[in-house]
């Protein structure tokens, strides 16, 4: 492909573009909806896995436990550990999920749904998640007071499930 | 690997910067998308969450799965926009697809399945847009792709809804109003003479 662009042009047409959001293409999940229609909704999935990992870094904050550290306690890779606090699309492993629950003392069956390996799913579930993921913070610090009672009440749902 | 020298517009600075458009999507673009797009993408998500205003419409997109499943599919071409080592956007173009509009009805186009800005260049995600002409750049690049398959410019494409001044405005595409059959998404043409036009 030959792609000979002048420097005006690239000036003018970025000015032109703006701030303009670009983005096409078919909406719905990855993978297609063919194969999204036989599995649980991908952007539930990813939404309480999104949660899962604030659960988990906040769980890892509260014990005062460094990734690698907590990697360490639970005998798995600190990579699980990285991906899962910061990738939603990152499914973890169902044994991940059984040391991580064993580690932190929660509920194992909860968590699998939580990280999106169940899908016997309790339909509060996601509500649940989604309230405790808007009310996580950024602070790598100390839990506040907020996140604290956050955490204790998703904690006290998913010790019902 | 083909590597096109492109530039892009540093918000910041005001100025242009040398970039790469890069043909074929590779393993070192997932990872970008999946280390640095996913963590900034998932902040604002966080802040969003419970907020009446609206998610990124394409949050769901998992371009390592997009990108398997074209593997090996000589109608598919993918492009990435790199800059200072970080992808800036990407792109599947499906030549394999034909036009709708009148006047070109059942000839060949260029079809941009998807195309995506890295999130630290969308408004809608942080406050301060990094750099501007991402778009501008893989639509020019599909028009590439076009000529080069004899297709003469002609492409088209499905907008998501919070993109469509770009390819009705700025792209001057035609908009062939909503398409019942691909999820309510609004359809996009642009002709050769528009092509020219877009490409001049």
């Amino acid at each position: 492909m030959k792609l000979a662009i002048t420097r005006e042009w690239f000036e003018r047409k970025a000015k032109l573009e703006g701030d303009l959001e670009i983005a096409a293409g078919m909406l719905a999940r990855d993978p297609s909806p063919e194969e999204a229609a036989t599995r649980p909704t991908a952007e539930t999935d990813m939404e309480t896995r999104f949660a899962f990992g604030s659960l988990v870094e906040y769980m890892r904050r509260k014990g005062g436990f460094t990734m690698e550290r907590l990697a360490e306690k639970a005998s798995i890779d600190v990579a699980e550990i990285r991906n899962i606090e910061r990738d939603a699309h990152y499914r973890a492993e169902p044994r991940t999920v059984y040391q991580l629950a064993s580690t932190f003392g929660l509920p194992n069956k909860a968590l699998l749904q939580l990280s999106g390996n169940s899908s016997a799913r309790d339909p509060g579930m996601h509500e649940h998640a989604m309230r405790f993921a808007a009310r996580s913070g950024e602070s790598v610090q100390n839990l506040s007071k907020e996140e604290k009672r956050a955490l204790e009440e998703f904690i006290a749902f998913l010790a019902k499930q | 690997m083909t590597a096109h020298p492109i530039l892009l517009l540093d918000k910041r600075t005001g100025k242009l910067l040398p970039a790469e458009l890069v043909e074929t999507i590779n393993e070192g673009h997932l990872a970008s998308v999946e280390k640095e797009w996913m963590p900034i993408l998932l902040r604002r998500l966080r802040e969003l969450v419970g907020q009446k205003e609206p998610l990124p419409e394409n949050r769901h997109w998992v371009w390592r799965e997009k990108v398997a499943r074209i593997q090996g599919l000589l109608a598919f071409r993918t492009f990435a926009v790199v800059c200072e080592g970080q992808t800036q956007g990407l792109m599947q173009v499906n030549t394999a697809v034909t036009c709708r509009l009148p006047g070109q009805v059942g000839k060949e186009l260029a079809y941009v399945d998807y195309v995506e800005s890295a999130p630290w260049n969308r408004a809608s995600i942080v406050q301060q847009p990094r750099f501007g002409g991402v778009g501008t750049t893989l639509i020019r690049a599909a028009i590439e792709v076009s000529l080069e398959e004899g297709f003469h410019g002609r492409i088209g494409l499905h907008s998501l809804p919070q993109s469509e001044a770009f390819y009705a405005q700025v792209c001057e595409m035609t908009d062939l109003g909503v398409d019942g059959t691909y999820e309510n998404l609004r359809y996009f043409e642009m002709t050769p003479a528009q092509a020219t036009s877009f490409s001049s």
